[in-house]
């Protein structure tokens, strides 16, 4: 059982059980900072009932107009609390505040190799809308999917037309 | 300024910001002087003062933007050039009143106006801040400075000083209010976070009916656009105002809604109003009602699907059942009439453990729960969940086989938790070690196809089968058993690679075998960064000193305290951020997040750590290097009060035997533990860097501070109980007592020194002065010879333990503190008294009759005996250190069968081994050499 609320702050001192996975990054202050003070509802943590932090997922909105949408900048699962359904909580949750915002599709990137998530997000509703060349710099340096899903904002499903072409980093910056 | 336009002035100064960028310092430099002989553009000399700062010149730094400040900029972008520096330099208190002068030359300059509001965000002035917002409200008509202001009120009042005062409740609390109401007349408001401001307001001050007042408005409340949003605050509200049954029936509605079914904080306040409000009265109607309705969410979830797919079942309302039989349990103890239900809570956990005993979380989400039974009815449930385990067939498909043991696997978490384990003999210990072992290579075959990131799905046996060792090791102080856990996680991490559980607990059995090497090369594919700093570098560094490696050493604190530093820049921007974007249900939680941060108790015990490290390191003696040791700036004092334990222990502590936890106060006790050894050690080294300075005020407040310290100390118990296990290390307050002890004997013997200087020096020649130094100069010998004495005796007492390991160089590292110190004020009193004797040369001619009746010689005497019975002590510690490290044992992984049963396990032994050995070697080389320097000092003192 989980209780799901914002993420605040204190979370911080106590994620290790989350953030010592290998695919979780942890970021600096202002990282995780600017995320709870621009979008403190589009960041939320879940807590089991020994109040052990679970997972936690951030997210935010922009763009204008017709790519006005939701993004999902990370989202993560500790290993023992896993086959919960909890990463579809958080993706619902983050859905349903898009569909109030009156987005008109949600976004997120993934690893290319990382299959595990690419067919969590398919099974979600999600598809690979282009691939974005490159994405991932530093030691590992990667191409990334950015997969996509309407909302009903979007009665056409125009935002989610996949692209024949790959794209550069800098095509996908807000 | 006047005759060159914005863009001409930022042409120019582009170079400059791009040589910044890319951190050519000594480039922006000269370009700015290009700049600044050409035409004097303000802005330049502020970017050479960021580069001059980068170069370590903060001085001239400084003095360039004292310059500017005397000609009152108010362009911005000579202010934000300046900003910048003063930030660079840690100086936010300089900005304000740059940006005062600014304002006053341009009052309607609504950008200079909000830099000045953030200038005193920056530096936590509530007070002004909020003048200058109301302000700027009146000057440009916008809400959003209204709010500020009100915002900034609210900062003001939740000051501790102003609270303390009574000044929160009497007056800033009021006029907060009185705030609020216009601005709610006068429809300010417009987002949810507005309305957060409100309620933060109310609820800081436990007026809960008045945030209800407030959400009963429909305009207000249609602010919160999410509708069960809404319903949740206002259901919170009722409950904390009291208001039971509606606050439960609330609840009981936003539990219907399908995607709350699995919301345990709902389901935990549901039950929590309900059971509150039949508290009153022995009606259980409204208990039995809940007890239906709970009952119902459960049929829904065991009903078959309705869709074709397989449905996901929630575990929220299986376990509100056993909330609502905790919670029955509370009642019959309080004589109260329950509520009739069919089954247990015994029955129930069964049947939870039945449904759920395949999922890796079943155990945490049963163990609030076992805990509240009896001895025997723990017993009993964990007999049926055996039963269950059992009734599992032998020739089921694999991936049932998997279910049954991650089954299994909980039944050994809660047995382990009810404290089952540690009451075993241990020999049925071993047996269990050997059980679990072989069930974790057995289930290894589960995960054949996992990827490289997962860990194996047996994993958790050999966690359990770690701390029954560790048991095991803790009984009978048998090493060879940390050996064991060390050759069965190596062998853990081969096959999963990234299980952060192993490697923690690999890094406690090498510390605690004195080997740092092998346990910083595991913490360092952790890979912590940032926040982690605080919260999980306690792992290492608590063992940095002892294990005796410089260079790790004094890396590793550059590491942590260089993320501290970054943090106290961050920070309070991220509280100016906060308003920027008016999310005012953040403001509160960024300042108190940045004062947690602030205050770190890990910050502090790294500060210390490193302070003694360079000192032990780097003094041995020489004059030349008690100068530099006086350079090392004095350990800060004021926060020592009220320090923050940020350190994460739940990591590993988790699984812990409940009986072995420590509860809140003994966490408490341990924290106020740390806390002392953080003040003996800052108070201690400043003692000393004090008397090496003859800095006399600072050394007579700081000796004070000292002795009211230890005799406070004296008075406290720190007795923590033996049967904890924890990740943490206890401080050795002890040892740390016994030290500033002996440090304050020779602060004061620095002081009679000082008092003997002033009225032997060259103004002196009456005779009271004569007499008043011969005074002092006996009271030097006595406190020096008393010193020294307790030094020699404290570390004669403190004999090396026979086996290599955490206590072996804890000792030693103690000890050669105790002599380092010793040997720091010892050189400082040579200093002092070679300089009277020159003096008396030069001085021949003139007339002995203002000399004291005691000779230098004399004053010497004792010094130079303390430094021969410490150097006998050196050698002697030097030749045990030496002869340890020929006697290491061969390297050869011998264990004892209770894990290497595999040849691969063995050989992961066998290279743990040789890599343990190398290093223990290494640090009683390490040790032995710092010993020898120490050694040397004191016999070139001893002559």
């Amino acid at each position: 059982m989980t209780t799901t609320r914002r993420f605040v702050c204190d979370d911080l001192f106590r994620f290790n059980n989350v953030n010592l996975d290998p695919l979780t990054e942890t970021y600096n202050l202002s990282f995780y900072l600017q995320y709870l003070a621009r979008w403190p509802n589009y960041c939320e943590t879940a807590e089991s009932t020994t109040g052990r932090l679970m997972g936690y997922i951030l997210g935010k909105d922009e763009g204008n107009n017709s790519d006005y949408h939701g993004h999902v900048t990370a989202l993560t699962v500790s290993p023992e609390f896993r086959r919960l359904g909890l990463a579809d909580k958080f993706m619902a949750q983050l859905e349903r505040l898009s569909e109030q915002n009156k987005c008109y599709f949600v976004d997120l990137f993934v690893r290319k190799s990382n299959e595990v998530a690419i067919n969590m997000y398919r099974k979600f509703g999600y598809i690979v809308y282009r691939t974005v060349l490159n994405y991932y710099s530093g030691v590992e340096e990667e191409d990334a999917y950015d997969m996509r899903k309407a909302l009903s904002r979007d009665v056409d499903k125009l935002s989610v037309i996949p692209l024949t072409h790959p794209v550069n980093p800098e095509d996908v910056l807000p | 300024m006047a005759s060159t336009s914005r863009s001409v002035s930022e042409r120019r100064l582009r170079p400059i910001y791009d040589a910044l960028d890319t951190f050519n310092n000594k480039q922006a430099i000269q370009l700015a002087d290009k700049v600044l002989k050409k035409d004097p553009i303000l802005a330049a000399k502020a970017l050479k003062a960021i580069a001059l700062e980068r170069l370590g010149k903060r001085d001239e730094g400084l003095a360039l933007l004292n310059e500017l400040k005397v000609v009152g900029p108010t362009d911005e972008m000579t202010l934000q050039a300046m900003t910048h520096a003063y930030r660079d330099m840690d100086q936010f208190d300089q900005i304000p009143s740059v940006y005062e002068v600014a304002v006053k030359h341009s009052p309607l300059n609504e950008e200079l106006n909000a830099h000045l509001f953030m200038a005193l965000v920056r530096i936590n002035d509530p007070k002004r801040q909020q003048a200058v917002a109301m302000q700027m409200y009146k000057t440009f008509k916008l809400p959003r400075y209204y709010l500020w202001s009100a915002m900034s009120l609210l900062a003001q009042a939740m000051l501790p000083s102003n609270i303390q005062a009574g000044l929160s409740s009497k007056m800033l609390f009021p006029l907060l209010e009185k705030i609020l109401e216009k601005a709610t007349n006068e429809k300010l408001l417009a987002s949810e976070e507005d309305l957060d401001l409100y309620l933060q307001a109310f609820e800081r001050q436990g007026k809960h009916a008045d945030v209800l007042k407030w959400l009963e408005q429909p305009e207000l409340a249609s602010l919160i656009k999410s509708s069960s949003a809404r319903d949740q605050r206002v259901a919170e509200a009722l409950g904390s105002a009291g208001r039971l049954l509606e606050a439960a029936s609330k609840f009981q509605a936003l539990l219907e809604a399908p995607e709350h079914r699995d919301q345990w904080s709902f389901f935990k306040l549901y039950l929590k109003y309900t059971f509150e409000h039949a508290a009153a009265s022995p009606d259980v109607a409204t208990l039995e009602n809940a007890w239906s309705f709970v009952s119902k969410l459960v049929a829904e979830e065991t009903a078959p699907s309705a869709g074709a797919g397989p449905k996901v079942v929630h575990r929220g309302p299986f376990l509100a059942q056993l909330e609502f039989l905790r919670l029955s349990q509370q009642r019959v103890s309080a004589g109260l009439p329950v509520a009739s239900v069919a089954a247990s809570l015994v029955e129930l956990l069964a049947a939870y453990f039945a449904r759920f005993g395949a999922k890796w979380c079943c155990f945490d989400d049963m163990r609030g729960f076992v805990g509240t039974l009896s001895p025997d009815a723990a017993k009993e449930l964990h007999e049926k969940m055996l039963q269950q385990v059992q009734a599992c067939p032998k020739d089921a498909p694999v991936a049932t086989q998997a279910d049954c043991m991650r089954q299994h696997i909980c039944t050994v978490q809660l047995a382990r938790w009810m404290g089952l384990h540690t009451a075993m003999t241990p020999e049925q210990q071993r047996e269990l070690v050997a059980d679990l072992v072989s069930r974790y290579h057995a289930g290894l075959q589960f995960g054949s196809a996992l990827k490289e990131t997962e860990r194996q799905y047996s994993d958790d046996y050999a966690l359990l089968a770690t701390l029954v060792m560790l048991d095991l090791h803790e009984a009978t102080g048998d090493r060879s058993v940390l050996y064991d856990i060390i050759a069965l996680l190596q062998f853990g991490v081969v096959r999963s690679k990234f299980n952060f559980q192993f490697k923690l607990f690999l890094v406690q059995c090498y510390v605690k075998l004195g080997a740092l090497a092998p346990a910083l090369a595991l913490y360092q594919e952790l890979e912590t960064r940032h926040v982690q700093q605080d919260t999980l570098s306690y792992v290492i560094s608590d063992h940095l000193l002892s294990c005796a490696n410089m260079a790790e050493g004094v890396n590793f604190h550059r590491m942590v305290l260089s993320y501290f530093e970054r943090a106290g820049k961050e920070l309070p921007e991220m509280v100016i951020n906060a308003y920027r974007h008016q999310t005012f249900s953040k403001v509160l939680e960024f300042m108190e997040f940045t004062s947690r941060t602030n205050r770190s108790l890990q910050r502090a015990i790294v500060r210390c750590q490193d302070a003694k490290l360079r000192l032990r390191t780097g003094f041995n003696g020489q004059i030349s290097e008690l100068e530099e040791f006086i350079r090392v700036l004095p350990l800060p004092v004021e926060v020592l009060n009220d320090l923050s334990d940020n350190r994460d222990h739940d990591v590993m502590d988790f699984w812990e035997a409940e009986a072995r936890r420590p509860t809140k106060e003994q966490l408490e006790t341990l924290r106020a533990q740390k806390i002392a050894w953080v003040r003996l050690s800052t108070l201690t080294f400043n003692t000393l860097r004090f008397a090496a300075a003859s800095d006399k005020a600072r050394l007579q407040s700081t000796l004070e501070q000292l002795q009211a310290a230890v005799s406070a100390i004296a008075e406290q118990s720190f007795a923590v109980p033996s049967s904890l296990r924890l990740s943490q290390t206890p401080a050795n307050t002890q040892q740390a007592l016994v030290h500033a002890k002996i440090v304050l004997e020779f602060g004061k013997a620095a002081q009679h020194l000082q008092a003997y200087v002033a009225s032997s020096g060259e103004a002196a020649g009456a005779a009271a002065s004569i007499s008043d130094a011969a005074a002092s100069a006996t009271a030097f010998i006595s406190s020096v010879t008393a010193a020294a004495e307790a030094a020699t005796n404290a570390i004669a007492s403190t004999p090396l333990p026979e086996s290599i390991g955490q206590r072996f160089f804890e000792r030693a590292a103690g000890q050669l503190e105790v002599a380092g110190d010793a040997l720091v004020f010892l050189s400082a009193f040579a200093r002092v008294l070679g300089d009277i004797a020159n003096a008396g040369k030069k001085n021949r001619k003139k007339p002995t009759d203002g000399s004291p009746a005691i000779s230098v010689a004399d004053l010497r005497a004792p010094i130079s005996s303390a430094a021969s019975g410490f150097a006998q002590l050196l050698r002697s510690l030097e030749s045990q250190l030496q002869a340890n490290r020929r006697n290491l044992p061969a390297a050869s992984f011998a264990s004892k069968s209770l894990v290497s049963s595999e040849a691969d396990v063995k050989a992961a032994g066998e290279k743990a081994f040789t890599a343990l050995s190398q290093s223990q070697r290494d640090a009683l080389e390490n040790l032995a050499e710092w010993v020898g320097s120490k050694r040397s000092c004191a016999e070139s003192l001893s002559s």
